[in-house]
């Protein structure tokens, strides 16, 4: 239902567009007034929500918001020169962070956290700081659905950008797994020289993973120095470890053990979608020849079954008794 | 779970749950998982994930195409993995997950045999040929097998293969199909009878029973209808025979739809998809008809009605959700 709310809320907003488009073009022309029409139309949009009292007065305040913010863009990328500099990707996050916050709409949370998260990761690749910015988008992750349930007034908001996040880490990370090999739609217009480097963003992936792990082993009451705890963690080292030959695999883990560890069904699926998108996606990638990616599936197929023996054998039939 | 955390998130939010109760709360109410569901998504997990990665190196070691590497030892690398699968399958005891997992990759493994036997011998067959053949041949474990997500591969593999084949035949039942929209019709036809059958399957088998599964072959018949009636619009068909034919099987579609996971099944995602499509197709409907004339009113009017549209449909589900809970 919210994917009907935000689809319909996203077609309304292109027609609203259209229409302020052909109604006003002397004011889309020119930057201050597209930048002054959008911002009225968001402020229009944020009082309709304060006092929504139906559905449709709801979807009405989705189109108004989300045709305004494109004519928000167009004056920002027209004030700027050139248009696309890091700091009008600044500005776009940063009125996205604050739509996030204020605006009393989910579908429109979630919006906006996938929003900013996108032009953020945009921002720092254009300032030379690629790829990493992803890995800390996905701490931030993590923290938010481990910790959801420790703001109970802020729970709503949470919950959207924790969505939102999941959204756009998926094709974040997986632009990043196609420009490692020389294409993407991300590496096309700004091809950025840096010392950083892809690996390096997996490898805080996992230590995001290790994270998470660990946290859910303080949830469960295990101190960090017994056998079990260290045995889950050397594993879950293991395993991530090993997926950094297989871009995207450790954020899909991630993502994946979040939506199981709070009873998060649609986070799963998630989680599911983009384990198969990642690695449908290994198939392209260039770097590598196909006789390396199959000796690195070979591995982590082994690795992966073994583990599953170990566990059985040595961790569940001891360790668990007393958890929960 | 999906439902508990639901209900635990609006408990919190009113305030019922006392900070210091609340870990407690979602361990009682089953949101966080206990150590019994704990070991079963993990060993799930490895084993699917470790199934999926040994079929997949399989795969992408037989793709690289070695040439130093003799034909026979290919053939009998790939032979000997499928037949350790369907060992495994039958070793393992058919019901264990376990055993699932190796029929899956068995199957997987059985398309790169025919897809290496197509390279080594170069035998001219089309794409559409192998995937067919394919699907043709996993069909005895496809119904031994008691494993919906088999079912969904037979399926996606026969979609693929009507899609290779129009590609390859575009005017393919040139008779009995419109040249241009051929594809779209065999596809449609195909998964409305593939939902019909498997709803009808789910009530006498439970292994069938899988909503997700269900859902997704409605999708493919959904969308393909949807294109159709889109398509009809577009073109401006809707006053020639196959064009009206489109539109009323669109309304055929939908009518059933609606009847069925109204009344019979209670099934809101279907009825859900069912809105979507008719937002579409009416706004494509009107949208074709007016931005000729005076574009900056119907731009207007097109938002009001796709508002309208929205709002409506999520009512009418919102009431049927509290109806069927109740």
């Amino acid at each position: 239902m919210r994917v009907l709310t935000g689809f319909s809320g996203w077609l309304a907003a292109l027609f609203l567009l259209g229409f302020v488009g052909s109604a006003f073009v002397w004011a889309v022309e020119n930057a201050i007034l597209s930048l002054a029409v959008g911002a009225v139309m968001i402020l229009g949009a944020y009082t309709i929500l304060r006092h929504a009292a139906n559905e449709f007065v709801e979807h009405l305040a989705l189109a108004l918001s989300l045709a305004g913010q494109v004519l928000v863009f167009w004056g920002l990328f027209r004030i700027n020169t050139p248009g696309w500099s890091a700091s009008t990707w600044l500005w776009i996050a940063l009125l996205e962070l604050a739509l996030t916050w204020w605006m009393p709409s989910f579908v429109h949370r979630v919006f906006s956290t996938f929003l900013a998260a996108g032009a953020l990761s945009t921002a720092f690749m254009q300032m030379h700081v690629p790829y990493v910015i992803d890995s800390v988008l996905l701490l931030a992750m993590a923290w938010i659905w481990l910790h959801l349930f420790r703001y109970p007034r802020q729970l709503a908001r949470l919950r959207a950008v924790g969505y939102g996040l999941a959204l756009a880490l998926i094709p974040l990370k997986g632009s990043v797994l196609f420009q490692a090999g020389g294409t993407g739609w991300r590496a096309q217009p700004f091809q950025v020289e840096s010392w950083l480097q892809p690996w390096m963003a997996e490898l805080l992936t996992v230590a995001v993973m290790i994270y998470v792990v660990w946290q859910l082993l303080q949830r469960y009451q295990y101190d960090s120095g017994d056998r079990f705890s260290l045995l889950v963690l050397a594993a879950t080292l293991l395993i991530a470890l090993f997926s950094l030959e297989a871009p995207g695999l450790a954020t899909a883990l991630v993502i994946l053990l979040l939506g199981f560890a709070v009873g998060n069904r649609v986070l799963l699926g998630l989680g599911i979608a983009a384990l198969l998108f990642f690695i449908s996606s290994y198939y392209y990638l260039l770097d590598i020849t196909l006789l390396a990616k199959a000796g690195h599936l070979l591995l982590i197929g082994l690795a992966l079954l073994m583990l599953r023996w170990l566990a059985a054998r040595y961790l569940f039939n001891k360790g668990t008794t007393d958890v929960a | 779970m999906g439902s508990n955390q639901r209900f635990i998130i609006k408990l919190v939010e009113q305030g019922y749950i006392l900070p210091q109760k609340l870990e407690q709360a979602l361990t009682v109410s089953g949101v966080y998982p206990d150590s019994h569901a704990w070991h079963k998504f993990i060993d799930h997990l490895f084993l699917w994930l470790g199934g999926l990665a040994l079929a997949f190196a399989v795969l992408f070691f037989v793709a690289y195409n070695w040439s130093e590497l003799g034909r026979l030892f290919r053939f009998a690398l790939v032979e000997v993995l499928v037949i350790a699968a369907i060992v495994g399958y039958w070793k393992l005891g058919t019901e264990r997950m376990a055993a699932k997992v190796a029929l899956l990759g068995g199957t997987i493994g059985l398309g790169v045999l025919l897809a290496l036997y197509g390279q080594t011998y170069q035998t001219g067959a089309d794409p559409w040929q192998l995937f067919f053949n394919w699907s043709l041949l996993i069909l005895p474990w496809v119904l031994v097998g008691r494993f919906a997500p088999l079912w969904l591969l037979w399926l996606a593999l026969v979609n693929l293969s009507v899609m290779l084949y129009f590609t390859a035949f575009p005017g393919a039942f040139g008779l009995l199909l419109p040249r241009d929209t051929g594809m779209y019709w065999t596809l449609f036809l195909l998964n409305t009878l593939a939902l019909v059958l498997w709803e009808w399957a789910a009530t006498r088998w439970s292994f069938m029973d899988r909503r997700w599964a269900i859902r997704l072959v409605a999708l493919a018949s959904g969308y393909t209808i949807t294109w159709l009636a889109l398509i009809s619009i577009v073109e401006g068909a809707l006053t020639d025979r196959s064009g009206l034919v489109a539109g009323m099987i669109w309304l055929l579609w939908l009518a059933s739809l609606g009847g069925v996971y109204r009344y019979r099944i209670r099934d809101l995602f279907m009825l859900t998809g069912g809105s979507l499509s008719v937002i579409v197709v009416v706004t494509t409907f009107l949208a074709r008809h007016m931005l000729e004339g005076d574009p900056v009113g119907a731009f207007l009017f097109l938002a009001v009605v796709v508002m309208a549209g929205g709002s409506g449909s999520l009512i009418w589900l919102k009431r049927l959700h509290r109806e069927w809970q109740s």
